[in-house]
């Protein structure tokens, strides 16, 4: 019984984040603090900012929590976790400078400095800070949540349950700040004032805990109803969790309390003297985060064969698909072709791309057929002038997207066959006769897609120093040399300024003779807040093709969404009813045209129109259209990981039937169902509320770029901010609805 | 420590897995005493928490070498599923997850044994009214209130760095170019 009570643990992944997210922060702070600082940034306090952050985490995660709705005395001892402990231990820490040390300057500076010099914001803080406040808090929390109504409700309900466990927390915070007086906020009150301030509370305390161990009765019914453990009556229960309330709890106040009162007798400054600091070194620019520098993995990256691996093993799993897409069973879910593509490669594209970049292009399968034409065929020709732009791949995009709704492609692993099949010929035709990477930068609509949404991905390649590519005269990143070719999408690398158009080929980090180009990390989108002349592309706002396609691709998000729910598919077979159609190839063709072509055009005119009515500006609406567009990228792209991610999450075993049918072994493929974890809703629409917000703050970005008057920027943000809060609105309807679970076993 | 606030409150808004819930039925049913625990209260549709504490009738101690599986029958539906201590948070109970899809009435049933057939299996039964699921827009109402929050700040934000001196009369790029 004793092994099961302590293995009663929860190491729930968010709690162990979270703290120990505060903890890396207070140390990268504490550490360039105590430098500076050392009388002050004592190794006492980072002991107690960690040894508050325990305290939590053995409140929260503890079998203290878990036996919490079986025993008083286990929930006792947690909340005083909450109250005593971790509180007054981590604000013994001094946390604030350490934390906003250890944050990104950046964020600092930017993020946070607007209100740090906000008056509005520092009355609210004196206030919070105020040792009324703090007392009244405290004994408010205290009381309410120990009346049974709702202590019973946090026993019920696990959302309430977290609800009073944050009141105590952050009441206990604010009662225990005027007691510890957190540098360098100032003391409001004198100092010995702390010391009835502490008795006061110790009497709440008192009387509460004496009605618990004294009440005749089970104050708290859910304890009478759960079974007992050891033989423990509830009543006694309850008069031990009262005693634990009464004789801890009472040591907690008294023992400041009694220390307060030997410095005010002894006649102790309440502030310590003031030490002289060291003089404040001047941080040095950090370098960001460069994955061609991480230990191993760099070389691995760097490695001149790397990317080669990578494309054969993708090529022969797209060799794999092909055959036995043509040969195998035409079952979609035990087939090669109806799994791979649909479940696994497209939700770990954009997962990829959501969480470091366009690594898909890096291992793209279609480079082996591009280098064979070009070794086989002449490959000295240039592309077309006419068709130097987009438009093309925007349309094999929207044509693509049609023809996978239409021709039901992940259903057809021989229709899959054939596209893949398809696109090996067309990039071994296109390279064959053209120049340059001609089929990734005009034609191929995969590539499109991510070289789109890898506007918001973090990493980029770019150069490390801008001095070295300033004395640079080889300029071997684009030009290349004996042994590596330059980029073949001809972007100079010092006057790159974002992933668009970039397949991640790292020809240029070979290239490179100074070694100046690495896999750099940024804030994801930042590049988007600039709307600057990119080497091989120009300024976005520029590019109608550019801004299509981003248009395209946004609608693309719903459109490809809404096709699977059933809403919409009962809706398109019962209009094809009607209609006394046969089948509902012209309704679902009419609906896509009107979603992916039609609703962003009528969009993009309404919401320019309007903007530039409301903005004052003397511009037409396409003008506008090309610049909002790009600004609504990252609420598609989070539509596209929210979509592709739950096929992944809830399909991850869809791979089990195909295996079984080709190793002809039997496992529990029979039993196969699509699971949704609890967890996937929530996270989904976390990615749109990413999504939108981000995306909002570009529109404003991007109208504070067109004026410098605020009211005439608001004009332009109205309808481009309303256009985005409709996309997101018919996003999660989209997710709530019931999804057809394609390609898998159910 | 805004941030520092925010991330505790996220911390501690952690939804607690009460793996425990309410009482749902306690019955003596020798040699054993038999605790069934729902979470959540009432039960809805979608997935529910279903947990049991076996405890000695003799001895109250927790049996922890129980087979218990649970029925669930409703008049559209029939679930059976084995509960067991690795699902649970609390180890001294034996918990499963089973996703009831219809609102009304389930009857249920909790076979126990014991491993090394010692004791006699038990079953024992009852009735829970399994309440319709709650809308999607409630049961996500912070998750969708979130950005329209972010936007507040960021919004607040915007004005108290804009309104500083050095960012008024900027000239646009646009206007610029």
């Amino acid at each position: 019984m004793a092994e099961a009570i302590l293995t009663s643990w929860r190491f729930d992944p968010r709690l162990i984040g979270l703290l120990a997210a505060a903890a890396w922060l207070y140390i990268r702070g504490w550490h360039q603090l105590h430098r500076q600082s050392p009388h002050r940034y004592t190794p006492e306090r980072l002991t107690a900012y960690l040894g508050g952050l325990t305290a939590l985490f053995v409140a929260l995660a503890s079998p203290l929590d878990a036996f919490g709705n079986l025993l008083l005395e286990a929930h006792m001892v947690q909340h005083l976790l909450l109250i005593m402990v971790a509180p007054p231990l981590i604000l013994l820490g001094q946390p604030i400078l350490p934390i906003l040390r250890g944050l990104p300057r950046r964020v600092l500076k930017d993020g946070l400095g607007p209100f740090f010099s906000w008056q509005g914001l520092r009355r609210v803080g004196r206030a919070l800070t105020h040792p009324v406040t703090g007392w009244l808090s405290m004994t408010a929390a205290i009381v309410f949540w120990h009346s049974p109504r709702w202590y019973e409700l946090g026993l019920k309900s696990p959302a309430w349950h977290a609800v009073e466990h944050a009141c105590f927390f952050y009441a206990a915070l604010l009662f225990w700040w005027p007691v510890i007086q957190v540098w360098p906020s100032h003391a409001q009150w004198p100092r010995w004032m702390m010391i009835p301030y502490l008795v006061l509370a110790d009497i709440v305390n008192t009387a509460l805990s004496a009605w618990l161990v004294f009440s005749t009765h089970v104050v708290y019914p859910t304890y009478e109803l759960a079974p007992r453990l050891g033989g423990l009556s509830p009543l006694d229960d309850q008069s031990t969790a009262g005693a634990i309330m009464w004789v801890p709890g009472s040591i907690a106040y008294l023992i400041p309390a009694f220390v307060l009162t030997m410095q005010a007798l002894n006649g102790v400054r309440s502030r310590p003297v003031a030490v002289r600091a060291k003089p404040v070194v001047r941080r040095t620019e950090r370098q960001p985060f460069d994955l061609l520098r991480v230990p191993v993995l760099g070389r691995i990256f760097r490695h001149r064969h790397f990317r080669h691996v990578l494309q054969f093993g993708l090529f022969a799993l797209a060799v794999a698909t092909v055959i036995d897409g043509f040969f195998g069973p035409q079952i979609a879910p035990i087939n090669l072709a109806g799994v791979l593509p649909w479940t696994y490669w497209r939700g770990f594209v954009v997962i990829a791309l959501l969480a470091a970049g366009n690594f898909f292009c890096m291992a793209c399968p279609f480079m082996l057929p591009r280098n064979l034409g070009r070794r086989l065929l002449p490959a000295r020709r240039r592309w077309p002038r006419l068709l130097r732009s987009k438009w093309l791949a925007a349309g094999l995009l929207v044509v693509y997207l049609w023809a996978y709704e239409v021709f039901n492609l992940w259903n057809s692993p021989w229709w899959t066959a054939w596209i893949i099949l398809g696109y090996f010929t067309t990039a071994f035709v296109i390279d064959g006769f053209f120049r340059g990477a001609s089929f990734c930068k005009y034609v191929c609509p995969i590539g499109q897609f991510h070289f789109v949404n890898a506007l918001v991905s973090p990493l980029e390649i770019k150069t490390r120093s801008a001095s070295v590519c300033a004395s640079c005269r080889t300029h071997d990143c684009i030009r290349g040399n004996e042994t590596q070719r330059g980029c073949e999408l001809h972007l100079f690398q010092p006057r790159k300024t974002s992933n668009f158009d970039c397949t991640f080929c790292l020809d240029c980090v070979q290239a490179c003779p100074q070694d100046n180009i690495g896999i750099l990390a940024g804030i994801p989108g930042s590049t988007m807040l600039q709307d600057r002349h990119s080497s091989g592309i120009g300024r976005m706002s520029k590019r109608s093709d550019a801004a299509a396609l981003a248009w395209i691709l946004v609608f693309g998000s719903l459109v490809n969404a809404a096709a699977m729910v059933d809403p919409i598919r009962a809706g398109t077979q019962s209009l094809s009813a009607a209609l006394a159609l046969r089948s509902t190839l012209q309704v679902t063709t009419g609906l896509f045209l009107a979603g992916i072509l039609g609703a962003p055009l009528l969009l993009a005119w309404l919401c320019g129109t309007v903007a530039a009515r409301l903005g004052r500006a003397s511009v037409s609406w396409l003008v506008l259209a090309r610049s909002f567009g790009f600004a609504l990228i990252p609420l598609g792209f989070s539509m596209w990981v929210a979509h592709f991610s739950y096929h992944l999450v809830a399909g991850w075993r869809s791979i089990i039937p195909v295996l079984d049918r080709i190793l002809r072994v039997s496992t529990a493929a029979a039993n196969l169902s699509a699971e949704t974890p609890a967890w996937l809703p929530a996270a989904q629409i976390l990615l749109l509320d990413g999504g939108l917000v981000f995306s909002v703050y570009l529109v404003w970005r991007t109208a504070r770029r067109r004026t410098a008057e605020i009211s005439g920027a608001l004009g332009l943000v109205i309808p481009w901010a309303a256009l985005a809060i409709a996309i997101y609105a018919a996003s999660v309807w989209i997710l709530f609805q019931p999804m057809q679970m394609r390609g898998m076993v159910m | 420590m805004t941030r520092l606030l925010g991330w505790l409150l996220l911390a501690t808004s952690t939804p607690v897995f009460a793996d425990g819930g309410t009482v749902l039925m306690r019955t003596q049913s020798p040699p054993f005493i038999v605790t069934v625990f729902a979470s959540p209260t009432p039960p809805r549709v979608g997935d529910t928490d279903l947990s049991v504490l076996v405890q000695s009738s003799e001895t109250l101690e927790p049996v922890l070498d129980a087979d218990v599986r649970f029925a669930f029958v409703s008049s559209r539906s029939q679930i059976q599923v084995r509960a067991t201590r690795s699902q649970a948070r609390n180890k001294l109970l034996y918990a499963a997850s089973v996703q009831l899809n219809d609102p009304g009435e389930w009857h249920y049933s909790v076979s126990i044994g014991t491993v090394d057939s010692t004791s006699r299996p038990v079953t024992v039964s009852g009735a829970v009214a399994v309440a319709p699921a709650r809308p999607k827009l409630v049961a996500y109402w912070g998750y969708l209130m979130l950005p329209f929050l972010s936007l507040t700040i960021l919004a607040l934000h915007q004005r108290l760095r804009f309104r500083r001196p050095s960012f008024r009369g900027r000239v646009s790029d646009f206007q610029r170019h």
